[in-house]
């Protein structure tokens, strides 16, 4: 990671704070009124389970162009989160079906069944619970955690919101740069990434059922 | 006066010969003496890595009653001190340090390490295959994992290291980086001693060690320390022998010597009743050390009981002598029932002789000799000792009555039918299993230290294989060259299911010879870059990612090859330790299974490997508690027979016979249905205790059936047997109280079968209270209006 890259990666956080901020200062008092955190917490709180198709775009460091994949989502409040694959993504030899599923502090990684799952506690990996943490605590509408953790801004109103989340912690924004989490009333449509080590996704969330 | 005086010089310098022995014995506490000495290979190995292997010094430690937080800081705290003292090989509590330590190892060595690694894996065609896998995984939701070694690994050895060696899912949970319970109740350490399972003083200095720091670290809070573990319950078996042995025999003297001098009224007398017992325990003591090469402590503690059966014999002489006659003539009037009562006791004791409990044969040695000394001290001592003026016990109308209310208890042998046929019905139909199931209940380690040893296990997640494979070689390169062998050979098994895996000490120490082979499979840097470069070609990897790669392969193919010293500091040297034991005659390697669904075929590898035994733990020790109960009762079977064969053959009547069993018959059965009383089942123990029943109930019928030809003498001899019983429950009861289970299974049978053994013999066997009356010597007016009398007078 180059000095140039990191000061792009900065100047580009800022830009969507302030448009973030901005945006907030800026919309109308009416019944797009802008919408606070706990609006927004209590409205997503309301939401029990969630399960959605997703397709995610990674550009990664390690590779000269992204790579997409595709698969599900499901939530159960409050805490239990599972992301699966679909098998085969991008040109892989065999199709294979990963799964991680997050339960309170336990993360397991489910790589089919000819390899045995690897369990982590997420209070032991800092590295990966504070990329966990923002989705679940938004998805619970925990707007506590959120604040515990991340420096939280938010604008537009309550039917169309967007979130920009950024670790307090310098040693963890060496982990998460920033989230972008956009969504529509109680519905999340979509997830940007920045990672400290400048790999970047965007996750675009469909077809949502409950 | 020669003749008088032999006896009692031969006696003192019998007791001088024994005091030397004893001052020279070795007190031995080691709880396996009362493990069966095992006769397999498969059960030495075990008894062995019990002994001595790394599992004997392990101590579980879990810190309670306090927050997970005050409880996991404390934890950090009190692994911090232990750290520093030179009693411990390590302290583990789930800190990072360990795991970042393990992490390291397993980096700087993973292709040394990794059962992976052969050559195809490096050409052109194996490098593709790993780099479209890492493609797939890094678009995975488990991408993040391989990112971060990608560079460097992009084969995944690291990955395949972890999953095999660290991970398994298992390992206790954690909290601020410790390991705590799942409930967050207990944080929790695995300490390892420094001293062997062998050496008790050193494993208490450790724990007293432990304890000190807790309670410096945790001072003013309420946290709890409890620790479990071999050491812990060694060092706490030999506390708990030496104040049982100690306050179990003080008990008994002084309940006994209450009861003497209730009786006779006399310090002298008192006194007396002890030297057979004092000169039979000493003697009981110095055959032990001379038969055995160490006394148990349990020996000891059965002295107690000892007090409890030696002491009869000086009471039924005491008692049986009427004021005005000698007590010779009481001696020879007595003597030959005495000397069957001891041979019959010796027949039945001598069975538990024979038993391949190594404690139970001191227990039976201590208590033949202690029992011939003391009524030979009796026969032959005690006169002499006995002052010239010395007066009997007047006969007295306590004595009259009970054995007047003993002729009347006739009327209720159908009550002793019902109640045996009851009993034994109870036993024939009763819910539960006749016999204990499980070895534990066998374990010298108390019910309630068993079960928090299980749940801190159970805390911790030690996965518990049931079968193993022990591999015994000469030298340790051999054994772990064996343990490879096996496990290349078990892997089609796992491939098709029959095996769900296994762990082996090849795993985190391969042999020599496979570390060099897998050193070889590494190519050169140029033909590396080569065929990475053809096989990363059409592949969005960026260029030159993977210099990190080329470098290490580089790197690890020039290693000397690794030791065993090179896993200090991790924990893997723990889990080598525990899987590779070095021991006087060669080499052990022990490969635990998981999930064995095909045991012929895993039987068939095994049986490929010479010096390999497959060992099912369950199996084999239900098939050793099997083992322990066929002997059990077949010694039992064996005193049983003993003993019979002896009245037969003394007493020439079979009719007599059948009279001395059948309140003995009944005491065993009844006695046995009381031990079942709400379904416990019954230990081998028990079946021991119960045949020192026969042995000691014996001794009663016997005077019973020796007065029923001179009624004269019952009302004494009644006395003698009730004072000589009270004796012996109290000697045995206090036995009960005792919180090691062998004791106390031993003690219950004796106390609660003696004493029926003595009421079922005065049922059966007392003559009819006419011919007590018409044959009195004592010139108490008789009662004229006894409401029994009449009937029992109708009755003759």
């Amino acid at each position: 990671v180059t000095l140039r890259q990191i000061r792009g990666r900065v100047t580009c956080v800022a830009l969507i704070t302030i448009l973030a901020a901005f945006q907030s200062h800026a919309a109308p008092p009416d019944g797009n009124a802008s919408v606070t955190l706990d609006q927004l917490m209590a409205t997503l709180r309301a939401v029990q389970h969630v399960e959605a198709r997703y397709v995610e775009r990674h550009s990664l460091h390690t590779l000269r162009t992204p790579i997409e994949t595709r698969g599900t989502l499901r939530f159960d409040a409050p805490d239990h989160l599972e992301k699966t694959a679909d098998p085969g993504p991008a040109g892989a030899p065999a199709g294979r079906s990963d799964r991680i599923i997050i339960d309170a502090n336990r993360l397991t990684i489910d790589r089919g069944p000819d390899a045995s799952p690897i369990v982590l506690m997420l209070n032991e990996h800092p590295e990966i619970g504070v990329l966990v943490e923002s989705i679940r605590a938004t998805l619970s509408g925990d707007g506590q955690a959120l604040r515990r953790v991340f420096d939280v801004a938010l604008a537009g109103s309550l039917a169309h919101w967007q979130m920009v989340l950024q670790p307090h912690d310098p040693g963890q924004r060496e982990i998460l740069q920033w989230m972008r989490i956009t969504g529509d009333a109680n519905r999340i449509v979509a997830i940007d990434t920045q990672q400290g080590d400048g790999d970047h996704t965007e996750m675009t969330i469909m077809e949502q059922a409950r | 006066v020669i003749r008088r005086r032999l006896p009692v010089l031969l006696w003192i310098a019998a007791i001088a010969a024994s005091l030397l022995i004893i001052a020279r014995v070795h007190i031995d506490t080691d709880m396996t003496a009362f493990l069966p000495r095992t006769s397999s290979a498969a059960q030495q190995v075990l008894v062995g890595q019990l002994r001595d292997g790394v599992v004997s010094r392990l101590v579980l430690v879990a810190i309670e009653d306090v927050p997970v937080e005050r409880s996991t800081a404390i934890s950090k705290q009190l692994a911090a001190r232990l750290r520093d003292s030179d009693l411990f090989d390590s302290i583990e509590n789930g800190e990072a340090a360990g795991f970042a330590g393990d992490r390291n190892f397993l980096w700087s060595h993973r292709y040394l390490l990794s059962d992976q690694v052969e050559a195809s894996r490096f050409t052109s065609t194996g490098l593709r295959a790993a780099l479209q896998r890492d493609l797939a995984d890094l678009g995975s939701p488990a991408g993040f994992l391989l990112e971060r070694t990608l560079a460097a690994d992009p084969t995944g050895e690291m990955l395949h290291l972890i999953e095999q060696q660290l991970g398994q899912g298992s390992g206790p949970a954690r909290q601020a980086g410790v390991w705590v319970s799942a409930d967050g109740g207990r944080s929790l350490m695995l300490i390892r001693l420094r001293a062997a399972g062998s050496d008790i003083d050193g494993a208490q200095r450790a724990l007293a060690t432990i304890r000190a720091d807790f309670a410096a670290v945790a001072s003013g809070q309420a946290a709890r320390l409890v620790m479990t573990g071999p050491p812990v319950f060694a060092v706490e078996a030999r506390d708990r022998i030496k104040s049982d042995a100690t306050r179990l025999s003080v008990a008994a003297s002084v309940l006994v010597a209450a009861a003497l001098l209730a009786a006779y009224r006399s310090p002298l007398v008192l006194v007396l009743a002890f030297v057979p017992v004092i000169s039979g325990a000493l003697a009981g003591i110095a055959a032990v050390a001379l038969g055995f090469s160490a006394i148990h402590g349990i020996t000891l503690g059965f002295g107690a009981t000892l007090i409890g059966e030696a002491v009869d014999y000086a009471v039924y002489l005491f008692t049986q002598t009427a004021p005005d006659s000698p007590v010779e003539s009481t001696l020879q009037r007595i003597w030959p029932t005495l000397r069957l009562g001891v041979l019959t006791s010796i027949c039945g004791f001598s069975a538990m002789l024979l038993s391949s409990f190594e404690g139970f044969a001191q227990l039976g040695l201590f208590t033949i000799s202690g029992l011939a000394v003391a009524v030979c001290v009796t026969r032959w001592v005690l006169p002499a000792l006995l002052p010239a003026r010395f007066a009997g016990v007047r006969q007295s109308r306590t004595m009259m009555r009970v054995a007047t209310m003993a002729a009347r208890g006739r009327c209720l042998r159908p009550a002793v039918v019902i109640l045996t046929a009851a009993a034994g019905a109870s036993l024939a139909f009763g819910h539960g299993g006749f016999w204990s199931g499980s070895l534990s209940s066998l374990s010298p380690v108390p019910p309630a230290q068993q079960k928090l040893d299980q749940s801190l296990r159970q805390d911790m997640r030690t996965p518990d294989s049931t079968t193993l494979i022990v591999i015994h070689k000469p030298g340790q390169e051999a054994a772990l060259e064996a343990a490879e062998r096996i496990a290349a050979s078990l892997a089609p098994i796992i491939r098709a299911g029959g095996l769900a895996g296994l762990d082996s000490p090849a795993r985190y120490l391969p042999s020599l010879a496979t570390q060099r082979v897998r050193q070889a499979a590494l190519p050169d840097a140029a033909a590396l870059q080569a065929a990475l470069d053809a096989a990363a070609d059409g592949l969005p990897f960026q260029p030159g990612l993977f210099a990190p790669f080329i470098a290490d392969v580089g790197k690890q193919r020039s290693l000397p090859p690794l030791t065993r010293a090179d896993l200090d500091g991790t924990s893997l040297s723990l889990k080598l330790d525990s899987l590779l034991l070095h021991q006087a005659d060669g080499w052990t390697a022990t490969l635990p299974l998981r999930g064995v669904t095909a045991p012929a075929d895993v039987a068939e590898v095994v049986a490929a490997e010479p010096g390999a035994i497959l060992i099912d733990l369950q199996a084999e020790s239900n098939r050793l508690l099997g083992v322990f109960l066929h002997e059990g009762i077949s010694l039992a079977a064996l005193g049983a027979s003993a003993i019979l064969l002896l009245l037969l053959v003394s007493l020439r009547s079979l009719r007599r016979v059948a009279l001395i069993c059948a309140p003995l018959a009944a005491a065993v059965i009844v006695t046995f249905a009381v031990l079942r009383l709400g379904g416990h089942a019954l230990s081998i123990f028990n079946l021991f205790g119960v045949l020192l029943v026969v042995a000691i109930g014996s001794n009663y019928c016997l005077f019973f059936d020796r007065y029923r030809a001179d009624p004269a003498g019952i009302p004494r001899v009644l006395a003698s047997l009730l004072l000589a019983n009270g004796c012996t429950v109290m000697g045995f009861g206090v036995l009960a109280l005792s919180q090691t289970p062998v004791l106390h299974d031993l003690g219950l049978p004796v106390a609660i079968g003696t004493l029926l053994s003595l009421i079922f013999a005065a049922i059966i066997m007392s003559p009819s209270s006419a011919t007590i009356a018409t044959s009195r010597e004592s010139a108490e007016p008789p009662h004229a209006t006894h409401p029994g009398r009449r009937t029992m007078a109708e009755g003759a």
